[in-house]
């Protein structure tokens, strides 16, 4: 793929994504696509923020799963970056919130998109991990193992 | 600056990030930089050239990692415009001689020729979960 033919599906990626559009995500995935998270978060009982079927990473993209725990009305996802070459595409995003237990959501992330043919066959998704503890979304020793 | 122009700064800059060399990193730098390591690790933003360069150099875990034992390897690279990625995968021994592996994301920003941001992204639960990480701030 061409970088201009990257990024016009990439900026058609982000606004399925800034609605929280699983639906209007779906068709820009493959059949074989990954959603990729840290290591760290392999193992927990969050089974959204991983996936390798298209329904699940799309679910996963479009942000909807942590409405089970967040206010909704309360997210921000500012997209702070984009990066486009040749068949991978990046956006560096900032997202914030209420969580429905009380207190507040801060993280960055960098969303890493692998094209092929015109949809995205891997997802790699960086956040700060550690921000989960922090925010008692996991514990420290819980769930870290090394990357293979 | 074009994407090439980013591309070929960014070649350079990485090859010292992997070597941990401090002065050739330092040479890429801004007088302004500023580093943005992950916000859970409390220990950012860097300001000036010294000070990004002392912290890329050491990334990741300081001391906590046995010296000599920090392998970096690029798995992937990229350029758009004045903005580029890296990610290097890191395997080490840690302090207590556990297998230590991680990935690093390295977003860059130029200007003229020099490094002015650099955001740094990790998997910081495993940094801490495996003890290269030991007094983990409280947040907020």
């Amino acid at each position: 793929m061409t970088t201009d033919q990257t990024r016009a599906l990439t900026e058609r990626l982000a606004q399925a994504r800034a609605a929280g559009d699983a639906a209007a995500i779906l068709p820009l995935l493959t059949d074989d696509v990954v959603l990729v998270v840290p290591p760290s978060l392999g193992e927990t009982d969050r089974p959204s923020l991983q996936a390798s079927d298209p329904d699940g990473v799309a679910l996963g993209l479009s942000g909807t799963a942590v409405h089970a725990f967040m206010h909704a009305e309360t997210i921000r996802r500012e997209v702070q970056q984009t990066l486009v070459d040749g068949d991978v595409s990046v956006q560096r995003i900032h997202m914030t919130g209420e969580f429905k237990a009380g207190g507040r959501y801060d993280n960055h992330y960098v969303w890493v998109f692998h094209w092929r043919d015109g949809r995205i066959h891997r997802v790699e998704e960086y956040p700060d991990t550690l921000r989960y503890a922090q925010m008692n979304l996991t514990r420290v020793g819980e769930t870290g193992s090394p990357t293979s | 600056m074009s994407t090439e122009q980013t591309r070929e700064l960014t070649d350079r800059l990485t090859l010292a990030y992997v070597a941990g060399d401090a002065a050739a990193i330092a040479a890429l730098l801004a007088q302004d930089v500023v580093h943005h390591p992950p916000e859970s690790l409390g220990a950012g933003p860097h300001a000036g050239r010294a000070q990004t360069a002392a912290a890329l150099a050491l990334t990741p875990g300081g001391g906590a990692l046995q010296a000599g034992s920090v392998e970096r390897e690029v798995a992937l690279a990229l350029a758009d415009g004045d903005s580029a990625l890296v990610k290097v995968r890191v395997r080490a021994r840690t302090a207590d001689g556990a297998d230590y592996r991680n990935e690093v994301v390295l977003i860059s920003t130029w200007r003229d020729g020099e490094v002015v941001r650099i955001d740094e992204f990790g998997d910081t639960l495993n940094d801490a979960d495996l003890g290269v990480v030991k007094d983990v701030p409280a947040w907020p």
